[in-house]
């Protein structure tokens, strides 16, 4: 597949639909909050759509009954799975923004979205030129 | 370029083959630009994967993170299980997060300048490109008064 005066053509012309669609799923982005459970839901953690931390919470039943060392695996388990919650939604977010059929989700980094890391690199091959 | 600073590190031996590897064209170079562009990659890893490590303002927790900012560790001494409530727990474990994060965005600023030489507040990209990558720099300006 290579890119033709007709692909160019479409792209100009949804680039206006493109950019406010993007702008729409990144507004608010940073001020959604996704909380990951630990420890039987014992230990939980808020982070940003950007994946910041914003918050650490240790249930009283949970700090009396798990050891200290077992205390900070189940932290650490409770903010991976609200930073996982967090590249989800923002996958989810960027899925339907499009160009020339080509998801803008698949163009985020993979610390940033639950994305394929190798989606980007595949489109681009497929609209290069052949040489 | 009288007076400014050339990139140092990584990034400023990446720009120097560059630069060298255009002028001579010859074939050698092409590897020199690979190898030069797998020594920056391994570079800005390296920077990502550090892990930098602060207690909070009462030491009572330890956190680990890289630098991007992201929790590797939580290390929660016997004495804060101890002394502390879970509220005050959950306080000082997110404090020492904080304090972490503080420093990773420090030492981030400091792995970049390293791998630059340039700082902030110092010259900008533009003012430290090297002399054999003038011409470059040049055609950016014109590229930029055309707009």
């Amino acid at each position: 597949m290579s890119l033709e005066s007709n692909d160019i053509a479409r792209i100009l012309q949804d680039l206006p639909r493109f950019q406010e669609a993007l702008q729409a799923a990144v507004a608010g982005v940073n001020d959604e909050g996704f909380t990951g459970t630990a420890a039987d839901g014992g230990v939980s953690a808020v982070v940003s759509g950007l994946g910041g931390l914003r918050e650490i919470r240790i249930g009283v039943q949970a700090k009396r009954t798990i050891d200290n060392q077992t205390l900070g695996l189940a932290v650490v388990e409770a903010v991976r799975k609200a930073e996982a919650a967090a590249r989800e939604a923002m996958g989810q977010r960027f899925a339907n923004v499009s160009l020339l059929g080509v998801s803008a989700a698949d163009f985020l980094p993979p610390e940033v979205a639950d994305v394929d890391p190798d989606a980007a690199a595949r489109h681009i091959a497929a609209i290069r030129k052949p040489t | 370029m009288d007076g400014m600073s050339s990139p140092q590190g990584a990034f400023g031996d990446f720009l120097r083959t560059a630069a060298g590897t255009v002028r001579s064209g010859e074939e050698a170079g092409a590897r020199r630009l690979r190898d030069a562009t797998a020594g920056l990659r391994g570079a800005i890893t390296a920077m990502f994967t550090e892990v930098v490590r602060e207690r909070d303002p009462q030491g009572y927790v330890e956190a680990a993170v890289d630098l991007r900012g992201r929790l590797q560790e939580m290390n929660i001494s016997a004495y804060a299980m101890r002394d502390l409530d879970a509220d005050g727990l959950s306080q000082v474990c997110f404090a020492a997060y904080q304090v972490a994060a503080m420093t990773a965005a420090q030492t981030m600023a400091e792995r970049f300048a390293e791998m630059t030489g340039v700082r902030p507040g110092d010259a900008t990209f533009d003012e430290a490109v090297p002399d054999e990558m003038r011409s470059w720099a040049e055609v950016e300006e014109i590229r930029k008064a055309a707009r």
